[in-house]
């Protein structure tokens, strides 16, 4: 179940009329049944699973709090990370390690083979073990404590408009409000539609829209010249970060509809001025919790500089792999490693800039960007190689799709409000307006989706993930 | 300049703020959608509305429909000489049985043509390509038989006037003061290099029918039927044969099955075949497309039973 289709809006709308009516521990309960269903859409099979991570975390959770010795705390987190990291090496990881290890085999001269494994990937898989870890950490670092009420910590996992693609939540900023009665305001309500709004527009009018001519160069990517390649790599750029965001968006801006609250995963990031502010930047979500559970627990920034290094490549190549199981997309990891290491040592862009120097620094930082966007891209590193040594020798025809037509429609509009409102955000900026701007913003928005979206659109690509 | 506002929104004010918007939206939509309507008509070039326009325009007593196979392959200038009726090829790249049933259910609520010709496709078209007629919708039962599938859903999006136009607006605004000209033949040049073998295999695997393709076709049958249309199913000429075996007994079976001719020209009997007439092993090329009118609207011509003078030309 998508959120642009109606099956959702029908959802999202029998929510809503039932929610107001009753007291917290229904209304948590009434959303525990809207996520059940919400996911079962996909494959009704793997609820179990959903089910079983908030048990075992649940348990953990109650086991830390109740351990009497350092030793007990660690045995049940022990336990915690490894429920969660084996279903996420089972379901996800399983075929690759084994084909990698195939390979490496073959590489030494021993023949070996492995049967062709057929593990269907849960959707969400990588976001609710990551939120659940988080809650896990969290309570053995006393920062939390464990939650006493399963129907709430079941919630805090399951969370339907978060749980397929985050923002990966922590226990202390989105649990403690399930945990809690809440009121929905109608300013937050509203300023819910206008996210709610902004987010479809990003994805249909946007993102699908780009997706058909990018997938139409990168599905066939020996076909076409360098300068389609380049195209539909700068064209990819904006499909994943509105598809990406443009879900978050959607995310939070139906939380908000329930009167509760969640992080901003992305603050417009192609406007960062190096890669460690695109960080800061881009899915904000993930980058806190590598930092939080994995840099600074390494180190982070204190020791040597060989060990900083260390710290920054391993957090970078994990964070590659946790999108997908192929080798890909830790390039695409090392590759922005490297680009912080980089700007680390050579000392650049530690204040913001101004003027010209601002917005070269932004150029720059994009390029690097879509750089490795290649990567991701591409099926496989081979072809992002070919693909790079295209762009970079074999300019050939461009390639023209009509679809792209409505899609740089829609960038260009989404870049022109995004440049108008930044660094602010696009429902803090239009509240602030008169409400006739606020109207035909939101019907310029509204019939770019009508007229110009595009409605055979795939689901979200971190869905995947 | 902007006035941030200081009066908190209650609940009240944000209902009228949002009835005004529905009330707006409702209005705009209306607005846009039949405005864009009215100038639908007018768009004769372009991929998707150009050719449906003009095909529902030419009142052609022969109609061509396929994929971009027919597109390129059938000179429709020329039939019309040889035939001595008008001859409209309303292939598009991409679409199939599904495409071709809604466009001739379109082509027939202003006049049936006296003869189809359907050339046979390779795989078939998607069911999203249905969504080429939403700014039909409403126009023909068959038509929006095949927009909908019955889903509710798909009903309730077509409400909208302005999500009929989705996706074609900037299209139909773009090509309304292009000219094009009145035939849907769409010469190609290029060809394939002379050392590639009729043999060889084709490039990539094709796609095996889907199974509502038979459903669509044995309907596509029984609607030009009910329309006193008579049909030809027509395979034009590909380098190699890189179909697979059951698109091929698809659409045999069902012309054996209603008595619909089954042209083919083998490659032996196509003057000075070979890959010097084609694009690629799928598109002849504008050398190709005119041998194989040649020979195809001699076939055409000796078929029993046509009657393809125009109507009111006879005595």
């Amino acid at each position: 179940m998508l959120f642009n289709s109606l099956d959702f809006v029908l959802l999202l709308g029998t929510v809503l009329a039932l929610y107001g009516f009753l007291d917290r521990r229904r209304q948590n309960y009434l959303l525990i049944v809207a996520s059940y269903v919400f996911y079962g859409f996909w494959n009704w099979r793997f609820l179990s699973l959903v089910f079983a991570a908030g048990l075992v975390d649940y348990t953990a959770g109650r086991g830390i709090a109740a351990a009497k010795t350092p030793r007990g705390r660690r045995a049940w987190v022990v336990c915690s990370i490894a429920f969660n990291l084996g279903i996420l090496a089972y379901f996800k990881y399983l075929g690759f390690f084994l084909e990698s290890a195939v390979e490496l085999l073959r590489f030494l001269g021993v023949s070996a083979s492995v049967p062709v494994l057929e593990i269907v990937l849960p959707v969400g898989i990588s976001f609710f073990t990551f939120q659940s870890m988080s809650y896990i950490f969290d309570v053995y670092r006393r920062k939390v404590p464990a939650v006493t009420s399963f129907p709430d910590y079941l919630l805090y996992v399951s969370f339907f408009p978060q749980l397929a693609a985050g923002p990966i939540e922590r226990a202390d900023h989105l649990l403690v409000q399930f945990q809690r009665d809440r009121k929905v305001t109608p300013e937050w309500f509203y300023r819910g539609l206008l996210l709610l709004l902004w987010g479809l527009f990003k994805k249909v009018g946007v993102a699908d829209n780009l997706g058909v001519y990018v997938d139409a160069v990168y599905n066939n990517s020996a076909e076409h010249g360098g300068l389609s390649l380049l195209l539909a790599t700068y064209l990819f750029a904006f499909q994943i970060y509105c598809d990406f965001s443009g879900y978050s968006d959607m995310a939070v801006g139906m939380a908000r509809l329930l009167g509760l609250d969640m992080m901003k995963n992305f603050k417009m990031p192609y406007f960062s001025e190096s890669p460690q502010e695109f960080w800061r930047r881009w899915h904000v979500s993930l980058s806190t919790w590598f930092r939080d559970y994995v840099y600074i627990p390494l180190g982070g920034n204190r020791g040597s500089a060989l060990h900083v290094v260390g710290a920054t490549m391993i957090v970078f190549l994990a964070s590659g792999l946790w999108h997908g199981a192929n080798w890909k997309f830790v390039v695409w990891g090392g590759l922005h490693g490297v680009y912080l290491i980089a700007q680390r040592q050579l000392g650049v862009a530690r204040s913001p800039a101004s003027g010209a120097r601002r917005w070269l620094r932004i150029f720059v930082t994009f390029q690097l960007v879509a750089l490795a966007w290649v990567f991701f891209r591409a099926s496989s590193v081979g072809e992002a190689l070919t693909s790079l040594a295209t762009i970079a020798t074999a300019p050939g025809e461009l390639f023209f799709s009509r679809e792209m037509v409505n899609g740089l429609v829609c960038l260009a509009l989404l870049v022109a409000i995004e440049g108008v409102v930044q660094p602010r955000y696009f429902d803090e900026w239009l509240v602030e307006r008169r409400p006739a701007t606020q109207l035909a913003f939101a019907l310029v928005v509204l019939f770019a989706i009508v007229l110009l979206g595009q409605q055979q659109g795939g689901q979200f690509i971190y869905f995947q993930f | 300049m902007t006035t941030p506002e200081t009066t908190p929104l209650d609940w009240r004010r944000l209902s009228k703020r949002l009835a005004a918007f529905a009330a707006v939206v409702v209005t705009l939509d209306l607005a846009i959608g039949l405005g864009l309507e009215a100038l639908l008509p007018h768009v004769q070039v372009g991929h998707q509305v150009g050719v449906i326009n003009k095909a529902i325009d030419a009142e052609a007593d022969v109609v061509i429909l396929g994929s971009s196979r027919a597109m390129h392959s059938y000179d429709d200038r020329e039939l019309t000489r040889v035939l001595g009726a008008r001859v409209h090829n309303a292939g598009l790249d991409g679409r199939g049985v599904l495409f071709s049933r809604g466009l001739l259910a379109l082509i027939s609520q202003r006049r049936a043509p006296k003869l189809v010709i359907l050339d046979v496709a390779y795989s078939d078209d998607d069911r999203s390509n249905a969504y080429a007629f939403a700014p039909y919708y409403g126009r023909s039962p068959i038509v929006d038989s095949l927009l909908t599938e019955g889903d509710w859903r798909e009903r309730v999006k077509l409400v909208s006037r302005s999500f009929r136009m989705n996706g074609v607006a900037l299209a139909i605004l773009g090509n309304l003061f292009a000219e094009g000209h009145e035939w849907g033949f769409a010469p190609i040049s290029g060809r394939l290099e002379p050392t590639v073998r009729v043999d060889g295999h084709p490039a990539r695997p094709l796609a095996r029918p889907k199974p509502f393709v038979e459903e669509n076709l044995l309907a596509l049958v029984a609607e030009a039927r009910s329309r006193g249309a008579g049909l030809v199913f027509c395979e034009s000429p590909s380098f190699g044969d890189p179909w697979p075996a059951d698109v091929r007994a698809l659409y045999q079976r069902v012309a054996a099955a209603s008595g619909i001719p089954y042209l083919r020209i083998p490659d032996d009997e196509l003057p000075g075949f070979g890959p010097a007439l084609f694009k690629d092993r799928g598109h002849l090329n504008q050398d190709g497309a005119a041998v194989f009118t040649a020979e195809i609207g001699k076939r055409l011509r000796a078929l029993p039973g046509l009657d393809l003078v125009p109507r009111g030309a006879h005595p």
